[in-house]
């Protein structure tokens, strides 16, 4: 029969297993082995509440601080909570403003660009010296170009040049 | 014909924890103090089995309870509000204990314990006190030794004496995982216990 040391029943006392394997069925037949057991159990209970002694023994005034630093941090996220709210609210307005704002600008400008003003030509002449706009329709455009009363102050140039491309001058015709 | 009643005051009954979490939920803090008291010692006691510091401990069960209220609607009730807490402070221990690798210790954990106890009742047995004091010591060097984890499941298991059941819900783990890795925590311990306990010379006798 084997005997287990101390050392050896250490398996067992941490981690409980069958009563009905091999260590268990020789502790409960083998008096020296079982006395062995519990003096070790007796030893590491006693390592282990050596230093917990200290946690039973505390005052009552330890838990009560604890509980009030719970509540001190609890309301502390409490207060801080609202005020994260309130901060991304504004950051969401802000947000909706900037799109709105920024969607009017491209909007307009996209318009503008769509449908480009008008020409308008100005004149620094008084206005009683431009044509109405009906007189305007009743002006014919000459058939002969160079009859344009435009070319009316380059008469002589311009009968000059039509002289050059003439038919009667090219083909020997007089001035 | 008048019928006399008598009203007569029952003695009101202590809330469950149920009762508790629901009020809480609809922002009554006195119903989530009252929790608080009701746990405050266990996940200490716990949170201290771990990381083996008062100070240390006192933060991560305050911590515990804020985290628990500040998603205490989330709270499935799948386990009970005791092990849901105590699944929080391990995993802020198990940070803190991480977060220590990267910090110089200013004395050895041996010096730090021998300090920060207060004596024992001495009278009682001053020699058997000192022993386990020694053998304690003795433990702790074994368990520095070991993994974030195995440590963890260690101590909770020798200084809580938690069975292994409970140690794999509070951790998240399974049986089998817990068992091992206590395996191997007892493994370290044997060597380092074999000066403490009597016992190499008993294999193989005759019984």
């Amino acid at each position: 029969m084997r005997h287990y040391s101390e050392v050896d029943l250490l398996e067992r006392y941490y981690i409980p297993s069958s009563e009905m394997d091999e260590v268990g069925k020789h502790l409960a037949t083998c008096q020296p082995c079982a006395e062995r057991y519990a003096l070790l159990s007796g030893k590491l209970r006693d390592s282990a509440c050596t230093s917990v002694q200290s946690l039973d023994r505390k005052p009552d005034t330890f838990w009560i601080r604890q509980r009030m630093s719970v509540g001190r941090k609890i309301e502390q996220h409490s207060l801080r909570a609202p005020s994260a709210g309130k901060t991304a609210r504004l950051a969401a307005i802000a947000a909706v403003f900037t799109v709105l704002f920024g969607g009017g600008l491209l909007y307009r400008d996209q318009i503008a660009r769509w449908n480009p003003p008008e020409t308008v030509v100005t004149s620094n002449a008084p206005a009683s010296d431009l044509a109405p706009l009906d007189v305007l329709a009743t002006i014919s455009a000459p058939d002969d170009v160079w009859e344009s009363e435009e070319l009316k102050p380059f008469g002589e140039a311009v009968q000059w040049e039509s002289w050059m491309t003439s038919p009667a001058i090219s083909s020997g015709g007089t001035l | 014909m008048k019928v006399a009643t008598l009203e007569v005051e029952q003695p009101q009954a202590e809330p469950s924890t149920d009762q508790l979490i629901d009020r809480s939920i609809e922002g009554d803090q006195r119903s989530f103090g009252d929790l608080v008291e009701r746990y405050q010692r266990k996940i200490f006691r716990v949170a201290y089995a771990i990381l083996r510091d008062e100070m240390e401990s006192d933060l991560v069960t305050q911590d515990a309870f804020v985290q628990a209220w500040l998603h205490l609607a989330k709270f499935e009730r799948r386990s009970n509000f005791e092990t849901w807490v105590t699944r929080i402070a391990i995993n802020r221990a198990r940070d803190l204990i991480r977060s220590r690798r990267w910090t110089v210790p200013l004395a050895s954990q041996t010096e730090e314990d021998e300090a920060g106890f207060e004596p024992i009742d001495d009278k009682a047995d001053p020699e058997r006190n000192a022993l386990s004091r020694q053998m304690n010591d003795a433990i702790e060097r074994a368990v520095d030794s070991l993994s974030t984890q195995q440590k963890m499941i260690f101590r909770l298991r020798h200084y809580e004496n938690l069975p292994l059941e409970e140690i794999s819900q509070i951790m998240g783990l399974r049986a089998g995982t817990v068992r091992a890795h206590l395996f191997r925590a007892v493994h370290k311990l044997r060597a380092e216990l074999s000066g403490w306990l009597p016992g190499r010379e008993l294999k193989g006798k005759a019984g």
